[in-house]
């Protein structure tokens, strides 16, 4: 249970690590830690402008977000619930929210929040791919079907043996934190007047509490994904240790937004293909 | 009482009744036409549930030399769990099909479409029940008749007409390897009953006789590359016959295979193997020519080519578990199977009764010519909105639950497995694939309910949009419901899916795989409550603070649109279209481009691709001209005089006379 109470208080810190580490790599003074908090009072404090093509999908997709995180939270290690076989539900419960973002952008009628969701559906497919490859190589090596276990139970003893597949699935599962959060190489969360945006684009139109909704729900998705690799990569079954190597991790995200360039959006297709094959690779290590 | 045969006689006298009624309009027409089917189905369903609750109801036995056996019908269990969704399809559609077929009455004779519709459920159930192979290729036939009259609905449009030939040659060759399947399969027996073919089956036959099947019985179910016809057929039939297409006869050729397997035995495991690689192309390539149609028929039928292809790798996954004596593999590669048997005929009969409903309200089924539909018809929409999530397999609803048994099944493989061993690929390509069918899905179904239902109309139409009527919008509400009640409590499906699975496995052995799957749903029940709270509070919050606030409406913004329009919108091409070209070698995507030429263009730019079958441009038409070339050389013994044709005739019954009494007497 505690896990998840620092997952709701703490995920919106994560934004705050990622762009002071870019801050400080840029040498400027950059935005506080606890900016978002500030954003999603000020989003919840707003009153509500809907655009006149939108139907109850644009207002449904950002309640279905969130509350979906806060199911996948509840799944994490060390937290409340497990059972044989969540493994795929909480990647479809990932998807479900993913649905709801496009139809909800979709739903605007407009050419630019078309652009991303086409965009975000036709990587989606590459990254489940590359996602469940690597959880059949999770599976295997912890015997186990729950999220909790799947990850919870990686510990040193793996990382001795299955070094090279561990090694390879990190980096695998790091990538597509970077595509499932929308961060650079794959994405720009700051500029989203680029026609080049994926996620952002997205969610133009939504406004207000909506748009808060979103936010947070986003920072929890990020908080997710960076909890399950700091599963992996710091096997020590601890709810403290886990929260370190979050916050770890999100600064490796910044110094990766810091020090690359987006690919251009051609070449993103290519370049998941390229981690689908290191993650068949990484099951070939296996033995 | 019989209630089947009672049934299929309803069918029968009230099809052969309604051909009477011709033209004519009226509340007592239509009785006469609907109550068949409506009647007849709710009779029949009393038999199934008996069925399913574990007795065994033989309908008919009569010995007749005319079958070579007897006239043998029966509902055992594999019959009734394949009837059920057949009845259930049947009178949903009847209901909706009174209300739809109105839009033609003044155009087209509705008795007849009656006539052929009675058949064809009676032929359904016939062929489901049929226990004598001279019966079931009886049947068999009568289904592709009826059927292919329906196809030709609209028989004045000359792609009707191609398409129903094309339906009616493709189904004949699939008959054809069946009639030779059968034989084969008969050879030695008493008689042709199938009780007595699985006594005498020649073992060593096995393999051969199970390609024949499975090509047979595939092409029915619109297994890739046998698919060719499903594409084109489904989208002529009205909306009602196609639900019912889609839905319930395709699924005869699954319920072909497996009666094969029960027939003349477990098949080895290369056919298992074999099993799953079809289905996983099946599912992906049918799932990819699906995103890139722009007819909201098309899309769907194809769309059942990508279910037939999940359908088929679970019971491949059966198979391969049958073989290598792992029954988790197995029990759940089955009970997928089944379950997915009965979630494609609701969701697929859902979204074909939908896109029914919306061409019935504007009389366009192009979806780029659509949009906005989700304001004028909101129930329309919500119930399709729900059957496209449920086809995508999503949570919390239906086809989530039959996908998670193949996946459990799989995934408690590879936990049970050994990555030395070769065997552990097979549940591997069958998590990947089903990942790879469930992304392009999610791409398929947000690109058809977007551009159908959200957005701004991009066509202007002269008529009023407005929802369908009653009898229309009632059936899939039924049918959404079963997609949310699968989901959502999928403990039930457990005791419903026991006895089918256990005509594969030993019924211990499939409680004892099924217990935690039990305990999964039940806490996956409790979960999705959680979710469904979660939602209401946080929607409740937000209507509070609506309250609070002030509340505009404008324009979409946009970055600043000040008068967007709704040609600016993405269409149903733009939104596949990266995808459409990364897999250019397999859709093979016409594209005709109108650039604007000069620095002020006066001509309206445009973009048109066109996606036609691979398979059938690369493989049938080939050697379809190649077979035309080389028949006209045939004509020189086909010179018109009848005379001459009574001789081939006489000609050949001795040649056969000859080869049969030289046979007997041991040359």
């Amino acid at each position: 249970m505690i896990s998840v109470i620092l997952a709701l208080v703490l995920s919106p810190l994560l934004l705050g690590f990622i762009n002071q580490t870019k801050a400080f790599f840029a040498g400027r003074v950059g935005v506080p830690f606890t900016q978002l908090y500030f954003d999603l009072f000020k989003l919840f404090k707003k009153d509500f402008v809907y655009s006149k093509t939108t139907t109850w999908v644009f207002r449904v997709g950002p309640i279905i977000n969130i509350s979906a995180a806060l199911i996948i939270l509840l799944f994490l290690p060390l937290s409340v619930i497990s059972f044989k076989g969540d493994i795929i539900l909480v990647m479809y419960l990932l998807g479900l929210m993913r649905f709801f973002t496009i139809v909800a952008a979709l739903d605007t009628g407009s050419a630019f929040e078309g652009m991303g969701a086409a965009r975000e559906v036709l990587y989606a497919i590459f990254a489940e791919i590359v996602i469940f490859t690597g959880l059949i190589a999770l599976v295997y090596l912890t015997q186990s079907l729950s999220l909790a276990n799947v990850f919870g139970k990686i510990s040193t003893y793996h990382w001795i043996h299955y070094g090279p597949t561990l090694g390879l699935i990190s980096f695998v599962w790091f990538v597509i934190l970077l595509l499932e959060n929308c961060r650079i190489p794959f994405d720009d969360p700051n500029t989203h007047l680029e026609l080049t945006m994926i996620h952002e684009v997205m969610v133009l139109d939504h406004g207000s509490f909506d748009f808060g909704l979103i936010q947070y729900a986003s920072s929890l998705k990020l908080w997710i994904w960076s909890s399950l690799l700091a599963h992996i990569l710091f096997p020590i079954s601890s709810i403290w240790s886990n929260v370190l190597g979050i916050f770890l991790i999100s600064i490796l995200v910044g110094i990766v937004e810091s020090t690359m360039a987006r690919f251009k959006l051609i070449r993103i297709p290519q370049v998941l293909l390229a981690i689908f094959a290191l993650s068949i690779l990484s099951l070939f290590l296996m033995r | 009482m019989n209630f089947v045969l009672i049934a299929i006689f309803a069918f029968l006298v009230f099809g052969i009744l309604s051909l009477f009624t011709g033209n004519q309009k009226g509340i007592k027409v239509d009785l006469i036409r609907t109550f068949g089917p409506i009647g007849g189905s709710i009779v029949g369903l009393i038999p199934v549930i008996q069925v399913l609750a574990g007795k065994t109801i033989s309908v008919i036995n009569i010995p007749w030399q005319l079958f070579n056996g007897s006239l043998s019908l029966e509902i055992d269990l594999l019959s009734a769990f394949f009837l059920l969704p057949i009845f259930i399809l049947t009178i949903l559609a009847s209901f909706y099909g009174l209300s739809y077929l109105k839009n033609y009455a003044n155009q087209r004779n509705l008795g007849s479409i009656a006539f052929f519709f009675n058949l064809f459920v009676m032929s359904m159930v016939l062929v489901i029940c049929a226990k004598n192979i001279i019966m079931f290729l009886f049947a068999w036939e009568l289904m592709a008749l009826t059927s292919f009259f329906l196809v030709m609905f609209e028989s004045e449009k000359s792609l009707t007409k191609w398409t129903g030939w094309l339906y009616m040659s493709l189904t004949h060759l699939g008959t054809a390897c069946l009639f030779v399947f059968f034989f084969m399969a008969a050879d030695g027996a008493l008689s042709s009953d199938f009780g007595d073919i699985a006594i005498s089956f020649d073992k060593s036959r096995t393999t051969i006789c199970f390609i024949l099947a499975l090509i047979g019985f595939g092409t029915k179910a619109g297994m890739i590359p046998f698919h060719i016809w499903l594409p084109e057929a489904h989208p002529a039939a009205p909306a009602h016959v196609s639900a019912i297409m889609s839905g319930v006869m395709i699924k005869t050729g699954i319920y072909g295979i497996l009666r094969t397997i029960l027939l003349i035995g477990v098949p080895e495991l290369s056919i298992g193997i074999v099993l799953v690689i079809f289905g996983a192309l099946s599912g992906i390539i049918g799932i990819l020519f699906a995103l890139a149609q722009h007819d909201i028929k098309r899309l769907l039928a194809y769309s059942s080519v990508e279910n037939i292809g999940i359908i088929l790798l679970g019971v491949g996954l059966g198979v391969v578990g049958l073989n290598t004596q792992s029954p988790t593999l197995g029990v759940l590669g089955f009970a997928g199977a089944f379950l997915h048997i009965l979630n494609h005929a609701f969701f697929k009969g859902l979204l074909f009764l939908g896109a029914g409903s919306v061409i019935f309200a504007t009389h366009t089924h192009r979806i780029d010519e659509l949009g906005g539909v989700l304001k004028r018809m909101p129930l329309t929409g919500f119930t399709f909105f729900i059957g496209s999530i449920s086809i995508c397999g999503l949570p919390p609803f239906n086809g989530f639950i039959s996908e998670l048994f193949i996946y459990m099944g799989s995934f408690r493989e590879i936990v049970a497995g050994d990555f030395d061993n070769t065997a552990i690929i097979i549940p591997i390509i069958a998590i990947l694939a089903l990942v790879t069918i469930g992304g392009l899905a999610a791409l398929c179904f947000t690109k058809a309910f977007s551009i159908i239902f959200l957005g701004e109309p991009r066509y202007k139409f002269n008529h009023e949009i407005k929802e369908s009527p009653a009898l229309i919008v009632y059936p899939m509400i039924v049918l959404s419901l079963f997609c949310v009640i699968i989901g959502v409590f999928p403990s039930l499906t457990l005791s419903f899916l026991e006895a089918p699975v256990a005509l594969f496995f030993p019924i211990e052995v499939v409680r004892k795989t099924f217990a935690p799957m039990g305990e999964m749903f039940g806490t996956m029940t409790y979960v999705y409550l959680l979710l469904i709270a979660f939602i209401t509070l946080i929607a409740s919050t937000r209507s509070m603070i609506v309250k609070r606030r002030s509340y505009q409406t404008t324009v979409t913004w946009d970055c600043g649109y000040i008068r967007p329009q709704a040609t600016m919108q993405y269409t149903a091409s733009s939104f596949v279209d990266t995808l459409v070209d990364i897999f250019y070698f397999v859709l093979r995507t016409k594209k005709t481009m109108d650039q604007p030429s000069t620095y002020f263009p006066l001509k309206n730019a445009g973009l048109n691709t066109r996606t036609s079958d691979t398979f059938a441009q690369k493989l049938y038409y080939p050697l379809y001209y190649f077979f035309k070339g080389h028949m006209f050389k045939l004509l020189k013994i086909q010179y018109g005089n009848l005379n001459l044709y009574m001789f081939y005739i006489i000609i050949t019954l001795v040649i056969m006379l000859s080869i049969n009494l030289l046979t007997r007497s041991g040359m």
